[in-house]
């Protein structure tokens, strides 16, 4: 018997006051898949990701939650970088613990999780440094350690890899991984990368027309559904 | 010097106290708008503020109890902290939308500022009134004025204490402060209500230029010596109330106005700070290189 979802949105329509953005028919996230959101600029990502994350009622249709999911307390997010300005001081263990922001837990608690969440990430020999001194693909993961230290059933994460050389994202994608495997977290994962998607994904949504296509990597990662989505054939989609 | 100004203590003891809890309260409240690269939003504020002073002392003019009115510390008062409420929460609400946030803030300051000057031109108190507020002077602080500053110190310090975090983080990531469940935009617009109300008291006893530096240097000092934004927390108000100290002596023994002296005592020792850091890059530039070619 399977467990219910944790989120769960069907036959919705999702957008800001009049304006329609994005139909859902059937959009449900199970404990520990790893889905990954493709879809162009504009095409209504966002939406769905406050959606899902409880910022943004539907204009129409329903989104259940699970007990797990009912509060903002096992949710993480991962922006798509860290928005602070560079001449702030920050450390690497004030920055991440920033991340317990709204849990109310006493002071062991919060230093085991950060330590848990930076081992997780590869940076608790860099906790005192200053964040500024970490490389781009590092500042990234401390990033995912801040969503980390929430404990999150479901992790959501915007275009976390922007911007970083390809070693940096494979490290990230390799946090994600393991986390999958040896928490059952659930990742919502944006990107533009169909590669990296093709690589990891357990499962895929494709915005196109206006409308969310859901379903297991391995029905919907074709040349056809995804050229229908970027409008572009994708040549370099693995086997 | 400094046993001369312990002499002048019992005549000037509220403008002293006065000025150095203000130092502490705005320069609590300056961390907020320093980590959101706000600076100006806090001048914005400060005329917004200045002009409520103004058209308290117009329409006190206009009124048959005037003279009442104006020597009533609370009318003028009142009007500051409404418009400087109004200006804050409209640049939260405006801002960023239609237009970029310094331009918001801009024309605030400079509406501000043209129509205080504009609207006390014929009155026979109010054009010198506003003159001394642009200039800033702490003589006219009262006992009431004290306790008022403490209180809301007091106040400002118990919110910190409580919301330090959700501050921070709101300040640098609101997007992910969004995600942890934070109202972001009523958070927003108490923050700026709040810094509204702790401007409005202020600008009639300080006025404009000690405001605003009050808002401003002691945490841009506090952020090139401490490593953490918490530190910024107790590091910008003890800056704050120590070169006020450090100003007061001065204005004292030089005979200059106590504000301006702990002003220009904040920007010195700020130009100081960043001096330093840059020798400090200077010197660590080498040897980081070196260590890098191993």
């Amino acid at each position: 018997m399977s467990l219910p979802p944790l989120i769960s949105i069907r036959d919705a329509v999702l957008g800001y006051g009049r304006h329609r953005v994005l139909r859902v028919d059937r959009f449900a996230l199970q404990r520990g898949d790893f889905w990954f959101l493709l879809g162009p600029n504009g095409s209504g990502k966002t939406t769905l990701l406050r959606t899902v994350m409880g910022l943004l009622k539907p204009l129409s249709g329903e989104v259940e939650r699970s007990p797990f999911c009912a509060d903002f307390s096992r949710m993480g997010f991962v922006p798509q970088r860290c928005e602070a300005r560079p001449s702030l001081p920050t450390t690497v263990r004030e920055f991440v613990s920033l991340g317990l922001v709204g849990l109310n837990l006493d002071r062991e608690e919060r230093a085991v999780r950060l330590q848990r969440a930076l081992d997780r990430v590869g940076l608790m020999n860099r906790i005192r440094d200053s964040f500024w001194t970490l490389s781009g693909g590092q500042q990234q993961r401390a990033l995912l350690a801040r969503a980390l230290i929430r404990e999150p059933i479901l992790l959501v994460l915007d275009e976390p890899t922007n911007g970083l050389d390809p070693a940096a994202e494979e490290a990230l994608l390799d946090v994600l991984s393991r986390l999958q495997h040896t928490s059952a977290v659930t990742a919502l994962f944006v990107t533009h990368d169909i590669a990296l998607a093709a690589r990891h994904a357990t499962h895929l949504a494709l915005i196109r027309n206006g409308a969310l296509e859901a379903g297991a990597r391995s029905d919907l990662l074709r040349s056809d559904t995804i050229a229908a989505v970027f409008g572009v054939n994708p040549l370099l989609i693995p086997a | 010097m400094i046993a001369e100004f312990i002499e002048s203590w019992p005549l000037f003891q509220h403008a002293y106290l006065g000025g150095f809890l203000l130092a502490a309260l705005l320069s609590l409240l300056g961390v907020q708008l320093v980590a959101r690269d706000q600076i100006f939003f806090g001048a914005a504020v400060a005329q917004a503020s200045t002009l409520g002073i103004a058209v308290a002392l117009a329409t006190a003019a206009w009124h048959p109890f005037g003279m009442h009115l104006h020597d009533n510390n609370w009318y003028p008062r009142a009007w500051a902290i409404t418009l400087s409420a109004v200006a804050a929460v409209g640049m939260e609400l405006i801002a960023g939308r239609r237009e970029s946030r310094e331009a918001v803030t801009g024309f605030i300051f400079l509406f501000g500022s043209a129509s205080a000057m504009a609207l006390v031109a014929q009155s026979p108190f109010g054009a010198e009134e506003v003159q001394r507020l642009l200039a800033s002077t702490l003589i006219g602080a009262t006992a009431r004025d004290v306790e008022l500053f403490a209180l809301v110190l007091a106040a400002t310090i118990l919110l910190i204490a409580v919301h330090r975090d959700r501050l921070l983080l709101l300040a640098i990531d609101p997007a992910t402060a969004s995600a942890a469940g934070i109202r972001t935009r009523a958070w927003s617009i108490g923050s700026a209500c709040w810094l509204a109300i702790a401007v409005g008291i202020s600008i009639r006893a300080a006025g404009l230029l000690y405001v605003f530096g009050c808002l401003l240097l002691p945490v841009l000092i506090a952020k090139t010596l401490v490593r953490e934004m918490r530190a910024l927390y107790w590091g910008a108000p003890l800056i704050g109330v120590a070169c006020a100290m450090v100003g007061f002596v001065l204005a004292h023994a030089w005979d200059v106005p106590p504000a301006q002296m702990a002003v220009v005592v904040m920007s010195l020792l700020l130009a100081a700070c960043w001096l330093r850091r840059v020798v400090q890059r200077g010197s660590s530039q080498p040897s980081r290189t070196s260590s890098d070619s191993r």
